[in-house]
Formats: structure tokens, C-alpha cells, sequence
């Protein structure tokens, strides 16, 4: 297929980036896991889905840091917006006995516009059902997990479930669509002729 | 951070937080301007229904409202406002008194203004056009503020007004001229009339002239009077009110107002009124008479006339009657002779009858005459009332303001603070189309309560005119009070500024006002007089002077729209709040048709909150929607933009493949689960994404009608459809369950939790620290499960351990005859075991046996060993494909594909052609004889953790707790899933139920055979698992009368049968939960012989039977035992069943459910089932087909299975075989050692041959497993060229339709 088809059958996303760092403020060192979730219509053609990055130490500076710099890149082939790829960043890390232990979890969905963003990602970690769980939980080293991390990107069964907000992760993307104008699903506004160079956040 | 103390942060707190009282708060916070609640609804308007709110929240509400000063949110009655106005158009917010203060939350930002996309309400174009109005004066008749002098006042200006009309009109001048004219000429008419000079016709005329003027003067005679007696009344009621006028001037001491009555009197000269009183009164007299004559003397005169002549006919006919009677009296004596002539009578008889029946005519009465003194006096009378009488003085009225009112320093304190509250300036708004327009300039009334305003302006408009209202607004302190709107005419285009005039319109307000001062106030009851019995109330009420017409440009053109028409409305022009009653104006049917009532109500303009129209005020709101017609409308809101969403209309939106797609996704359903990459245009999907859907939704229609022609060539009999129809009606509601649930979430589901640790898990822990590291009998350590996520195609396989078999049949001589399958191969991952029934023949020879395993279409194969004990310990591997690539466990599950373990025996033949050129060549063909086979079905080799989470009863959570606690790994349940989702105790499927009588018939019940033959019949009975059937969900457990209906089920349901016959027979048995190879956890069924003390163990589903003692017994552990009283739980440290004790009543080895004294639980099954005998025509049918299925089908199979050869069939083996296929379910089920005899028999039958026949049974579930075993035994495969092949089937029937099938088919290869 030579050139540009005029009658597109699905479009593609492009997003590149970087999970940059994180901001943990009790803890020492982390690593993460980052995993992209899509519905039924999307499809990786190239690119990892699944990561998982170094261990990192907080910056000894008053940033209290923590970098990773890992990088993203996924490309997806797709017929329908529902179900636009979500991240889901999950960090763990050792505590004092060196159990691994997990730090939080969160899931933001790929930007839809062209362009770089710079995204926060909050996270969460789920909390014990009861005080003497959460003694048990503390003293075994085993705090309640999400049974399968990719639960934060979908809201089926959250209400059964509660967590407490533990600090936040930055990730920049650079996105590149192609042909989801030409499907009809017009995503920058009309106004705006060129792609803005300048980096959102959204908090 | 310094510490501060508690009662601080407490201080902080309370200047910080508001914490909103629950408690209800004072009324009088609530209500704005007196202090008093006003209640709406008792005063009668329309209030709603509002919406049921907890009272506490609605304090809650209420008080933070009040804090944060939104006063604006409560109602007249101290109630916060729940929901919009009712009469409210538009939802409103409350006006924000200071753009300062504005609270940033409901701070607004300016939006470029759009027009709203109405069209049809703005004129076309953009033509100017323009209104022109001029609000000239208000003059009040009634004003809240007029004392009662004023009220007075007004209402004798109104009737000196009217007064001042009949005056100026002067009626009677004009009918005393007028009546003066008509007798003069009737005078003179009169006197002309002469009879004999005249014509008749002229003097008939002239005649009827007369008559004409005289009832005229008759008429003008009482117009006259009446308009007389109208003057004299007018004139007496306005001199009432000036004397009462004058008397509360007197009383109160004061003058409010200028006005002064002045009488003026005419002298007149009696002599004078006497005489025209008198002539006036003959002239009177004599038109009576005259008039007299006419109408009733003239009218009697015609009537005497009448009257004679009447009278005359009555003579004449009673003449004739007399003539006709002497007539009859002759007649009938000639009628006696001559019978001819009697036509002429009865004709006579009539008339005769007709003549008797005229009566004879009544003489008109004579009128009373004319009496001249009666009318004399009567007109006297009349004139006396309504003229002035002879010798009064003449009379006029004059209405001056000539009288001073008295300064505002001098009167007292009420009044001057009624003329102070007279200085609140008023002003005037003009709305167009409801919106504002202009505002006048505020004015002070007038002490006769006027309002100049003078204003003139023009309104251009771009929308067709609608309303024109003009309020009136009396502005106080804060805010305006609308006194009274009123309703303007839209002018017709004819009138422009050019020749409008000013023009009255009325108006009134039934707004409620009343004051403290001596103003009367507004619809208020006061006494207006200091006599008056009843209070009287009074409505504001006035008349505009104003004018609106259509500008002119400068060229003199009409600023007017183009077809612009007005409107019939009278009543906008006129008073708005008028009451039209519906059934007045549209009459009693027109109610019963919405269209001309919501007509009726879109022009009557009624007033919505007059509780009159309350029941019309839907239909307001419905008309403005313009949705139909809201009849049953008991809510304001509702959805006004909805058809503006409706891009489509239904039938398109179901025509939509895309969407449908979707849709279906999204609902779960099977085919569409999983489907991925929708495309994206609706083009690109086409309507065969929908067969396999559609046909599903055919075929389950097609169940639901009895419709049996499709399936399998009418090889299913009703009863099968129903039983199918049936079990789909069950898969349906346990998926629909399923689904349902899977969407609902616990904790356990989510979250991955430690469980909190109790003693014995703290001391295991603890125990791990002291264990040893390196033990030396090492416990092993299951597999890591791999998760389902990460899975993709090719990655996942099946391995295979064939380990070693036993006693492997070996080949008997040259004529190898390998028989009886039933002598079943267990294989399992890890061992392979071959239990024999036939004994090693000492004549053996060895045999090459290997084992071929294959699944999904894939074939692997072990290598050969030798002798009838081989070994092969090697690993096979199969890969695995899930459908749709979905490796999620659910669909797994689903994965019916079998697993085949094939034993063959490889066999060496010579086949070296006898005529081969080469004799240093021997050719030889590898021949594969089918041994056995083993199946197993996908869904036990994936293994599952237990689903199980029902709601157990608390005695069984403990003791599946303990139980479990104790030991893991063994199988025991209390309670079970039925087949409607229910849980239920498992001791209540366990009950004797006799078993259909054939089969025990003539046999002793405790005998050998009889429990034989209940096992064959139960192992019949189609196996399913419940993992295919309900994929993933659970496992269910069927009563037996639901299982022998379906006539489908897995191990516990044959268990449970065959458990239930065997009770009947008295037999002592249990019900075994335990692991097996290779079903896993199962059900079987142990029976304890009572003089042996033997227990048996039943495989129901198979009808194999196992001694304790045997150790190729596939029950591999036992978990539970149960029977209708009670569950035991194995607590003996072995679980092997050889190992073990089966007397429950030791407490040391069995744990059980329920104490020694608890009474059993009634049981869910029923006292007995019913076994329909089976048809036997339908089996023979059956039979028919199958051999026909076989022999064209398979037979066709069979050639297509061996494309390369020619395909024989022997036709005596076919008979013979037959024979023998009939002798086999009876040598099953006896046992005996007929088995081995029909080998000599066949052999003796076809001579000298290699015979290889393969005689399988099965129960029947459809024509295709048959097929699919027959190709399974590879007789295809023989390569012999002289091979030959033979079939027979049989069918044994049992009852209720329980088939065993029998087929032998058989290769055979002639050797002469």
C-alpha cells in the first residue's frame, strides 16, 4: 500500500514517551510496572505492552525525586475510540525487611491529541478491610493487593473496594495520529489549524 | 509547630465551620416581608405536589441556605422551593441583589448571544417593522390605596358618567318627539279612512298602516318609559351616594376628595303639567283601545267567522248521516237476498263512522271587554313611577370638584399615612412577547387616583407579535410589586400612527393588598359603609388609555409585516384573568378532544394560577412542548429538546449493522463476546456476522415450536426434543444467573488480602523455621499455575506421560480377534494402567502395543514396545488452540474438544506380492489393530479452583471448615447447586426410588444380576459434564426424575441414580465424594455386602464395578461418604479405599455431619419416577437409521475415510454379526463366558479368514458419535487389498428411552 489510502479502514495512534519520575514522598526506593489496556477494537502492532524498570533511590536533593526515565512506545491499529488505550503505572517497593510491597496504582488514559503532554498520574493503594488486618498486613509484609493491576483502568467492582491516595507518577507523551480525522472523529478543535507545541499538564 | 491545646483548635473550629442545624428552623427567618407565613395553596391557587424530601435533610437545606443569605429560595410559606415554579416557563435562579457580593460560584460570564433556532418565530427577512405605543393614562376606578371616601367617589364619577351619557343622549326628548310624530300621522291616516270612497285594497292598506303605527307607538310608548324610569333611578342612586358621601365627609371630619354633587331644580307651572299629564294619559287610554280593537277584537271577530262556518259542515253532515242510516236499514234487507251488492256498505259504514266522529264545534269565547277604567288606572300608575310627576320640579345633576380637601397637616394619622403611601411613585413596563420593551418614567398618582404618562415609543420587532403586555409596577424600597399587567391589542396592519387614537382598555387584578392606614386596600373585605350588613372587597381595577399601531417611515409606509394577521383574540385585548369556561366556549364534547381543548387553552390565555384552571395547566406546558398531549402529567419537567437528539428514527437505528454489533458485545452474547476490531464503517460489516447468531436464535426458536424435521433426519423422537428444549431452557437461566453474577464484585474479587492468622497458621508459620531444609521425604510441590493473561496461540500444549501398561491383550493366534472393548484403558498424565477382563491366553503370542493420543485434529504417537506389560515412560506433547484465541478461563471451559488415548497393536504382515520379480525383496505392511480406547473430555484436564461460594448454612460452613482445615485435598460437600440455582443439603437427593420393574423383574432383589443390570442401565444414560454444559459456572446436581428427563448428566448424577436403586433394593449404601482417575473429584457409589462384609465400588457412569480390595481401582481417594441421614468425612489418614475403613461409625475414622439422634431431612426427590416404556417402534426406526447412516453414510465414510482402495462389503458377515451383536447386551449383563464363544462361532461361520471386529456400545446420543467412534477403532486403515468389511447394529432398549447401542463392525480378510 503506497501512499495515503483515501478511504481508511482504521486509524492508528502513535504514542512515545517516557514514565519520568515519581514522586513517593515515605519511601526509598521503587520500581514500576507499566502495562497499556485497550478495548476489544484496539490493536498493538508494534511496541511493548508490558514493562517493568529498574529499581530507583530517591534524589538526595529537597525534590525528593524518583527517576526512571523508562521509555514508552506503542503503536495501535484501531476501528473505534471506545476503549482508547489507558497506562496503568503500578510501583512497588522493598520495605525495611526488603519484602516487595506495593506502592500504588494508577491508569491515565493516552492523550487523544497530537502533540506532547505531559501527564500526572495519581496513585492509590488499597487499603486493609480492618484494623487487625491492616497490624497483620503490616507485620507479614503483605499488604492487600489489587488482584490483577489492570482493575484501575476499568470501574467494574471499585465500589467494592477502598483505597488510599499515595502519591504520583509524571509521564510525557508524544502522540501521533493518522487517519481518525478522515473516520470522522475530529479530536482537536476546530480552531486550531496547527498542533500545539506548547505541554499540557493535567493534574 | 507549637502545640496549642484543644479548646483552641475547638475555637478555630467554631469560627471556621458551620455546622447546618437538622433541628426546623423559625418560620419567620424564612418568610421575607411581614413576619407571616402565607400559605398558597388555602388561598386557593396552584401549588403542585413537591417531591418527598426527609424532613431533617430539608432542615439541613434550609438552615444553610439561610446562613448563606439565600432568602430568594423560600416560598411565601416558609418553605424551601422544591421544585420549579410551576407557572415558571423557564427555569429561573433567584435575582442577585449586588454584582459586588456576587459569590465566584455563580458568577457569569458573557456568551456572544445566538438565536435559539426557532424559526417560525421570527418574520422572514428583514424587514423593519415597528410598533408604535403610546401609554397614555391609567385611571384607577379602584385603587388598594382609596379611602372609603374615594371608593365613594369613584363610584359615583362612574355613575355620573353614565348619567352624563343618557343626558347627553337624551332618550327622551327623542321618543316623546318620536311618539308625538307617529300619533299625529296615525291621527291623520285615521281621518282619511273612508269606506266608501276608497278601494277595497287601499282602504285594506290604509288599514293595516294604522295597525303598524299603532304597535309602533305602542313600542316607542315603552321605550319611552323605560328610559325615563333609567334617568329617575340613575338620578335617585347617585343622590344616595352623595348623601353618603356628604355623611362620612361629616364623620370623619375631613375632606378627601374635591368632589360636590350640585342638584339643580326647574320650577315648573303646574296648570300646565296637569294637562299634558292628563292628555298624555287619554292618549295612552285610547291607543290601548285602539290597540285593543285590534289585536283581540278583530282576532275574535275571525274566529266567530270560523266558527260558523264549522258549525255550518257539522250541519250538513249530520244530514247525510241520517240519510245514509235509513239507506243501511234498507240495504240490509236486500243484502239477504242479493249477496252481489254488498260492495256499496262498508264504504258507507266508514263515512257514516267518520260523520259520527266530527264534533260538533265549540263557539269562541267571548273576550273580556275592553275596561277603560282598569287601563286608566294602570297607566296612571306607570307614569306616576317612571315621569316626573305634575308639579315637580325639574332635575339635573352636576358632578363639580369645586369642594377644598382638606390639607394634609390637618387630618389624622391614619389618612395622612394612606396620602403618604399615595407618593410611591409608579411606572409602567412594556413586555413584548414577554420580554421587556420599555419602562416609563416612575409617576406619583394623582389625588383622583390617575396615572399620567404621556409616554410614547416605538418597539421595533423581529419576532411575529404575540403578547403585548404592559405591568404596572409600583416601586418600593427594594423592589417593584407588579400591581397589574395588562393586555394590549396587537393592531391590525390598517392601523398605523397616522389615524390610531387613543383608546380605553380595561383592566383588574385580583391581587391581594391590605393596609394598616385608611386605605380600603385591594380584593380585602371592608365596610364601606358604617350600615353596611356584609363587607364588601373590591378588586383593582382601572382603564388605560393607550394606543399601538404599526410606524410609519418617512415615506408613509406602514412599518407592518407582511402577512401579518391578527389574531382573534378578543380577550387579550380585553381582560386576561376572565374565566372562560372551558365547556362555554368549546362546548361538552370539544373537552373529550385534546386538539380544540389545548386550542381553546393556547387562545383563552388563561391565568395558570388561578386554582380554577389548575387542571388546564398542563396543557399550557404541553402546548409549548409541542409533543403530543400530556394527559397524564403530574411532573413540569420534561425532555423539551429530546426530538432535537433523535438523529434517527428507530427503524433506522435497528438497521444499523455496526451498532447492532456493538450492542451485542456489549450484552455478552456468545458469538460476539470476543469479537475484536469492529470495523469502523457500516459498509465494511456485512450481514453475515449475523448468520450464526441468527441461525442459534432460529434453532432456539425452532425448539420452542415443535418442529423435529431438521434434526438429524427425524432420528430424535418428541421426547428428545423436549428434553433438549428443556435443557436449553435451564442453560439459558443458569447462564443469564451466571452473567448477572459475574458482574458483581466482592472484595475477594478485587483485592488480594491475607487472611487474618489464627493459632494454627501462626504455628505453622512458626514451624517453618524449625523444619528441616533438606527433608528427606520432600513433599511435592504442585505446578505455578500460569495465568490465563499472559497466554497466546501456539504456547500452550498438552502433555502426555505414558508411563507403562498392563496386561495388555495379546493376539491369540494368526485369526487375531480383538474383543470387547469394554475391557477399558485408564491412561492419566501419569500412569497408564489396562484393566483386562479377559484372561492371558497361554497360547498367546506377544503383541506390539502403542499409544496414539490425539486431539484437535493432531495425531501423537509413542513408540512400540513390546509384550502384553510395556513400558513406555515417554511425554507427549499436543499443542492447544482455544477458539477465537480468547485463553480467558471461561472460555476455556467452554473447549468440548475430546482427548483420544488410542492403544493399537502394531502388527507386522507380509505382504509381499507372490508374483514379485525381486524374491531378495520382502515387502511388508504395518498394520495398526485398535486394542482400545480412552477418551477424555478437555474440560477434566483443565483443572479449576473450586468456584465454590455459596451461601452456606452456618453448620456447614464450620464443618466444611474443619474439614478442610483437616484435609485439603479431599473431596466433601454439604451443600450443592440444583438445577435452579438453589443450594441445597446433599443428604436430600439421596431417598430409594424403585427402579423401572423390567429390569429387576424375576431376579432376586439382593442378587448379583439385579445390581448388574441397574448399573448397566444407569451407565447408559448419556454422560455430559456439567463444565461443558454450564462452561465455568458451576456444577449442578439434578434430581434423578430431572436427570432421567434429560437423560444427560455427569458423575453425580449417575452416582445418585444408581445410589437410589441400589437403597431400594435394601442394599446398604453410600454415596462416595472422592478424586479418581481421571475424572477428578467425582461421585461413586459404594455398597457393602452385609454376609461378606465385601464393599463394592461402583463407577456409576460406567457400570464398572470395583472390589475394596482391587488396586487398579480409579477411585484414587475417598473424601466423604454420605447417604440420606448424614455425611461422613474421612479422618483416617489414608484415603485410598484399599487402605481404608469403611464403618462409618467409628468416630475415629468418620467425621459426621449430624448427631447420632438427628432426624433426617425430607428429601427433594420424588417417591418414585415414572419410566415411560420405550417406543418400540421408535427404536427399530432408530436402528434403521442408523444402519442406514452407517451403511450409505459411513459406508460412503468409510470410502472417503480409504481414498486410495476399493471398499468391499462382506453380506454374510453382515448377518452374522448381526446375530452376535444381539447376544452381547445379554452376555453384559450376565457376564458369562459367552463373550469368548462367538469367535468360534464366527469363525466356523465364514471359514478360513483373518477376521478383526471391533464390537463397541455406547448409549445413544446422536448418529455422529457413532460415527466418530467406528472411524476412532481405524478399521479405515487396513491396507490389505483383499479386505472386506462388515457391520451390524444393534439396539437393546430399556426403559425410558435409555438406549445401548450396539455396532460391530469387523474387517475381514479372506486367507485361502
Amino acid at each position: 500500500m503506497a501512499g495515503i489510502n483515501p478511504n481508511p479502514t482504521v486509524f492508528l495512534l502513535m504514542a512515545n514517551g517516557q514514565i519520568e519520575s515519581a514522586v513517593f514522598p515515605d519511601f526509598d526506593e521503587l520500581y514500576c510496572k507499566f502495562s497499556f489496556v485497550h478495548g476489544q477494537d484496539w490493536v498493538v502492532t508494534s511496541g511493548l505492552e508490558e514493562g517493568i524498570s529498574q529499581i530507583t533511590r530517591r534524589s538526595r536533593d529537597e525534590r525528593q525525586l524518583f527517576v526512571w526515565n523508562f521509555p514508552l512506545d506503542i503503536t495501535y491499529k484501531s476501528t473505534n475510540p471506545y476503549g482508547w488505550p489507558q497506562l496503568v503505572v503500578s510501583c512497588y517497593g522493598p520495605d525495611v525487611f526488603g519484602r516487595d510491597i506495593v506502592r500504588g496504582y494508577g491508569a491515565i488514559h493516552i492523550p487523544m491529541t497530537p502533540g506532547k503532554h505531559k501527564v500526572k498520574v495519581p496513585m492509590f493503594v488499597p487499603v486493609s478491610s480492618s484494623k487487625l488486618q491492616q497490624i497483620t498486613s503490616w507485620l507479614l509484609g503483605r499488604r492487600p493487593e489489587f488482584v490483577d493491576p489492570k482493575v484501575v483502568a476499568q470501574g467494574e467492582g471499585r465500589d467494592v473496594t477502598r483505597v488510599r491516595s499515595q502519591g504520583y507518577a509524571m509521564v510525557s507523551f508524544n502522540i501521533v495520529t493518522r487517519d481518525l480525522k478522515k473516520l470522522g472523529y475530529d479530536l482537536s478543535p476546530s480552531d486550531v489549524t496547527s498542533i500545539p507545541l506548547s505541554s499540557t499538564v493535567i493534574s | 509547630a507549637e502545640y496549642r491545646g484543644y479548646n483552641h483548635q475547638l475555637e478555630q473550629e467554631s469560627t471556621k465551620y458551620f455546622i447546618p442545624s437538622s433541628l426546623p428552623l423559625e418560620v419567620a427567618n424564612k418568610v421575607e416581608e411581614h413576619g407571616q407565613p402565607r400559605y398558597l395553596e388555602d388561598e386557593g391557587f396552584y401549588v403542585g405536589e413537591k417531591p418527598v424530601v426527609l424532613q431533617q435533610n430539608k432542615n439541613i437545606l434550609e438552615s444553610r441556605l439561610l446562613k448563606h443569605g439565600g432568602s430568594d429560595w423560600f416560598g411565601p410559606d416558609g418553605q424551601v422551593d422544591l421544585l420549579p415554579n410551576p407557572v415558571t416557563e423557564a427555569p429561573t435562579k433567584p435575582w442577585v441583589d449586588s454584582v459586588d457580593e456576587l459569590d465566584p460560584c455563580i458568577e457569569t460570564t458573557y456568551v456572544k448571544a445566538r438565536g435559539t433556532a426557532v424559526e417560525d418565530k421570527y418574520f422572514p427577512g428583514s424587514d423593519e417593522n415597528e410598533l408604535q405605543i403610546d401609554i397614555g393614562t391609567i385611571i384607577f376606578q379602584h385603587h388598594p390605596l382609596m379611602s372609603r371616601e374615594h371608593v365613594l367617589v369613584s363610584d359615583i364619577t362612574k355613575m355620573y358618567d353614565e348619567y352624563r351619557i343618557i343626558r347627553h343622549k337624551n332618550y327622551i326628548t327623542f321618543y316623546t318627539d318620536k311618539l308625538a310624530a307617529l300619533r299625529n300621522a296615525a291621527a291623520t291616516l285615521k281621518e282619511t279612512l273612508d269606506e266608501t270612497t276608497m278601494t277595497e285594497d287601499a282602504f285594506s292598506a290604509q288599514r293595516t298602516h294604522i295597525n303598524d303605527f299603532t304597535a309602533e307607538i305602542r313600542r316607542t310608548t315603552q321605550q319611552l318609559a323605560s328610559a325615563e324610569s333609567a334617568e329617575r333611578d340613575m338620578m335617585r342612586r347617585i343622590i344616595e351616594v352623595w348623601g353618603d358621601i356628604k355623611s362620612i365627609r361629616e364623620k370623619q371630619g375631613y375632606n378627601n376628595t374635591s368632589v360636590k354633587l350640585v342638584v339643580k331644580r326647574e320650577e315648573v307651572n303646574y296648570q300646565q303639567d296637569v294637562h299634558h299629564w292628563e292628555l298624555e294619559v287619554e292618549n295612552q287610554v285610547s291607543e290601548r283601545k285602539e290597540e285593543y280593537d285590534v289585536t283581540i277584537a278583530i282576532a275574535h271577530q275571525e274566529e266567530v267567522r270560523k266558527y260558523q262556518v264549522q258549525l255550518q259542515e257539522w250541519k250538513q253532515n249530520r244530514l247525510k248521516l241520517k240519510r245514509i242510516r235509513k239507506k243501511m236499514q234498507r240495504g240490509s234487507q236486500e243484502n239477504l237476498l242479493d249477496p252481489n251488492s254488498e260492495v256499496g256498505f262498508p264504504v258507507e259504514e266508514e263515512e257514516l263512522n267518520i260523520a259520527g266522529n266530527i264534533d260538533k264545534p265549540q263557539k269562541p269565547d267571548k273576550p273580556a271587554p275592553f275596561d277603560k277604567d282598569a287601563v286608566r288606572n294602570d297607566v296612571m300608575n306607570q307614569l306616576l313611577a317612571n315621569r316626573r310627576n305634575p308639579g315637580e320640579a325639574k332635575i339635573s345633576l352636576e358632578l363639580t370638584h369645586t369642594v377644598n380637601i382638606t390639607p394634609i397637616s390637618s387630618v389624622p394619622a391614619l389618612e395622612s399615612s394612606r396620602r403618604r403611601a399615595m407618593q410611591k411613585s409608579t411606572m409602567s413596563r412594556v413586555l413584548f412577547n414577554g420580554r421587556e420593551v420599555f419602562l416609563t418614567d416612575p409617576k406619583t398618582l394623582t389625588s383622583d387616583f390617575k396615572l399620567n404618562f404621556g409616554s410614547i415609543f416605538r418597539v421595533r420587532i423581529a419576532q411575529w407579535p404575540e403578547s403585548l403586555k404592559v405591568e404596572l409596577l409600583s416601586s418600593g424600597l427594594v423592589t417593584r410589586t407588579l400591581i397589574s399587567s395588562i393586555f394590549l391589542t396587537i393592531p391590525p396592519t390598517t392601523v398605523h400612527s397616522g389615524n390610531v387614537r387613543l383608546g380605553p382598555t380595561e383592566f383588574l387584578s385580583t391581587r391581594v393588598e391590605s393596609f394598616n392606614h385608611e386605605g380600603v386596600g385591594s380584593n380585602t373585605p371592608f365596610t364601606l359603609r358604617p350600615n353596611d350588613a356584609s363587607p364588601t372587597s373590591i378588586n383593582t381595577k382601572g382603564v388605560i388609555i393607550s394606543s399601538v399601531s404599526w410606524s410609519l417611515d418617512q415615506d408613509g409606509r406602514v412599518l407592518a409585516p407582511k402577512g401579518f394577521v391578527e389574531r382573534d383574540d378578543p380577550i387579550s385585548g380585553g381582560n386576561p384573568l376572565k374565566i372562560n369556561d372551558p365547556v362555554i366556549a368549546i362546548g361538552a364534547e370539544g373537552l373529550q378532544d385534546p386538539e380544540s381543548l389545548t386550542k381553546w387553552v393556547k387562545e383563552s390565555r388563561l391565568d395558570p394560577n388561578d386554582p380554577e384552571n389548575a387542571a388546564l395547566v398542563p396543557f399550557m406546558q404541553g402546548i409549548k412542548d409541542g409533543e403530543g398531549f400530556p394527559f397524564a402529567q403530574d411532573y413540569f419537567r420534561l425532555e423539551q429538546l429530546q426530538e432535537e437528539f433523535n438523529f434517527l428514527t428507530d427503524e433506522e437505528f435497528s438497521h444499523l449493522n455496526r451498532l447492532r454489533l456493538l450492542q451485542l458485545r456489549d450484552k455478552e452474547v456468545a458469538e460476539f463476546r470476543n469479537i475484536s476490531m469492529i470495523p469502523c464503517n457500516e459498509h465494511e460489516i456485512t450481514e453475515s456476522a449475523f448468520t450464526t447468531y441468527e441461525r442459534r436464535l432460529k434453532e432456539k426458536d425452532s425448539l420452542q415450536s415443535i418442529d423435529t424435521k431438521g434434526l438429524e433426519g427425524g432420528a430424535l423422537s418428541a421426547h428428545r426434543v423436549e428434553v433438549l428444549r428443556f435443557r436449553q431452557k435451564v442453560k439459558d437461566a443458569v447462564l443469564h444467573r451466571f452473567y448477572t453474577s459475574r458482574h458483581h464484585h466482592t472484595l475477594q474479587d478485587m483485592v488480594h488480602e491475607e487472611q487474618i492468622p489464627d493459632i494454627g497458621t501462626l504455628g505453622s508459620s512458626m514451624a517453618k523455621i524449625v523444619e528441616p531444609r533438606r527433608p528427606l521425604k520432600p513433599i511435592r510441590k504442585t505446578r505455578k499455575k500460569a495465568t490465563s493473561q499472559n497466554l497466546n496461540e501456539g504456547s500452550v500444549k498438552i502433555l502426555i506421560n505414558v508411563v507403562r501398561g498392563y496386561n495388555i491383550p495379546t493376539r491369540q493366534s494368526a485369526h487375531a480377534h480383538q474383543q470387547n472393548r469394554r475391557g477399558a484403558v485408564q491412561i492419566s498424565s501419569s500412569s497408564l494402567m489396562a484393566g483386562q477382563t479377559l484372561e492371558p491366553n497361554s497360547k498367546s503370542f506377544l503383541v506390539s502395543p502403542f499409544v496414539a493420543a490425539s486431539f484437535q485434529d493432531t495425531v501423537v504417537t509413542t513408540s512400540v514396545a513390546q509384550g502384553p506389560n510395556p513400558s513406555w515412560n515417554e511425554e507427549l506433547q499436543l499443542p492447544f488452540s482455544a477458539p477465537n484465541n480468547d485463553y480467558s478461563s471461561s472460555n476455556l471451559q467452554k473447549v468440548d474438544d475430546v482427548l483420544f488415548i488410542h492403544l493399537f497393536d502394531r502388527v507386522t504382515e507380509d505382504a509381499t506380492p507372490t508374483d514379485t520379480e525381486d524374491p531378495t525383496t520382502i515387502v511388508t505392511r504395518l498394520q495398526n489393530y485398535w486394542l482400545g480406547s480412552f477418551k477424555l473430555p478437555f474440560s477434566t484436564v483443565l483443572s479449576f479452583e473450586s468456584q465454590e461460594d455459596t451461601e452456606l448454612l452456618a453448620k456447614c460452613a464450620v464443618f466444611m471448615a474443619d474439614c478442610n482445615k483437616r484435609y485439603p485435598t479431599r473431596n466433601v460437600k454439604t451443600t450443592v447447586i440444583d438445577i435452579k440455582g438453589e443450594s441445597v443439603l446433599i443428604t436430600r437427593f439421596i431417598r430409594a426410588l424403585p427402579p423401572p420393574p423390567e429390569l429387576i423383574e424375576g431376579l432376586n432383589p439382593g442378587s448379583k444380576e439385579a445390581t448388574e443390570k441397574l448399573a448397566r442401565f444407569v451407565s447408559l444414560i448419556p454422560f455430559v459434564s456439567d463444565n461443558v454444559t454450564y462452561a465455568g459456572i458451576c456444577d449442578l446436581w439434578s434430581t434423578c426424575d430431572q436427570f432421567m428427563q434429560m437423560l444427560c448428566g455427569d458423575e453425580e448424577e449417575h452416582a445418585i441414580l444408581l445410589l437410589n436403586f441400589f437403597l431400594h433394593l435394601g442394599k446398604q449404601a453410600y454415596l462416595v465424594l472422592g478424586a479418581a482417575v481421571p475424572e477428578g473429584n467425582t461421585a461413586y457409589v459404594l455398597t457393602l455386602d452385609q454376609t461378606a462384609r465385601d464393599y463394592t465400588i461402583w463407577n456409576a457412569s460406567t457400570g464398572q464395578q470395583y472390589f475394596k480390595g482391587d488396586p487398579h481401582t480409579p477411585l484414587q481417594s475417598v473424601g466423604a461418604l454420605v447417604n440420606d441421614k448424614n455425611i461422613w468425612f474421612n479422618v483416617q489418614r489414608q484415603a485410598m479405599p484399599i487402605r481404608m475403613h469403611f464403618d462409618v461409625t467409628r468416630p475415629a475414622d468418620w467425621k459426621p455431619f449430624f448427631g447420632a439422634t438427628a432426624t433426617p431431612l425430607p428429601s427433594i426427590q420424588p417417591e418414585s419416577i415414572y419410566f415411560p416404556p420405550t417406543d418400540q417402534s421408535y427404536v427399530s426406526n432408530l436402528v434403521d437409521v442408523i444402519e442406514r447412516t452407517l451403511k450409505d453414510k459411513c459406508k460412503d465414510r468409510i470410502v472417503s475415510w480409504r481414498p486410495r482402495h476399493i471398499t468391499r462389503w462382506n453380506r454374510s458377515g453382515n448377518s452374522i454379526l448381526r446375530q452376535i451383536a444381539k447376544g452381547l447386551e445379554e452376555s453384559i449383563t450376565k457376564n458369562d463366558g459367552r463373550a469368548s464363544e462367538h469367535n468360534t462361532q464366527i469363525l466356523s461361520q465364514l471359514g478360513d479368514v483373518r477376521f478383526t471386529g471391533y464390537p463397541m456400545d455406547q448409549p445413544f446420543t446422536n448418529v455422529e458419535s457413532i460415527v466418530s467412534a467406528v472411524r476412532s477403532t481405524e478399521v479405515h486403515k487396513i491396507q490389505d487389498p483383499d479386505v472386506e468389511f462388515s457391520m451390524a447394529v444393534h439396539i437393546h432398549a430399556y426403559p425410558s428411552s435409555v438406549l445401548a447401542v450396539w455396532v460391530y463392525v469387523a474387517a475381514i480378510v479372506n486367507t485361502r
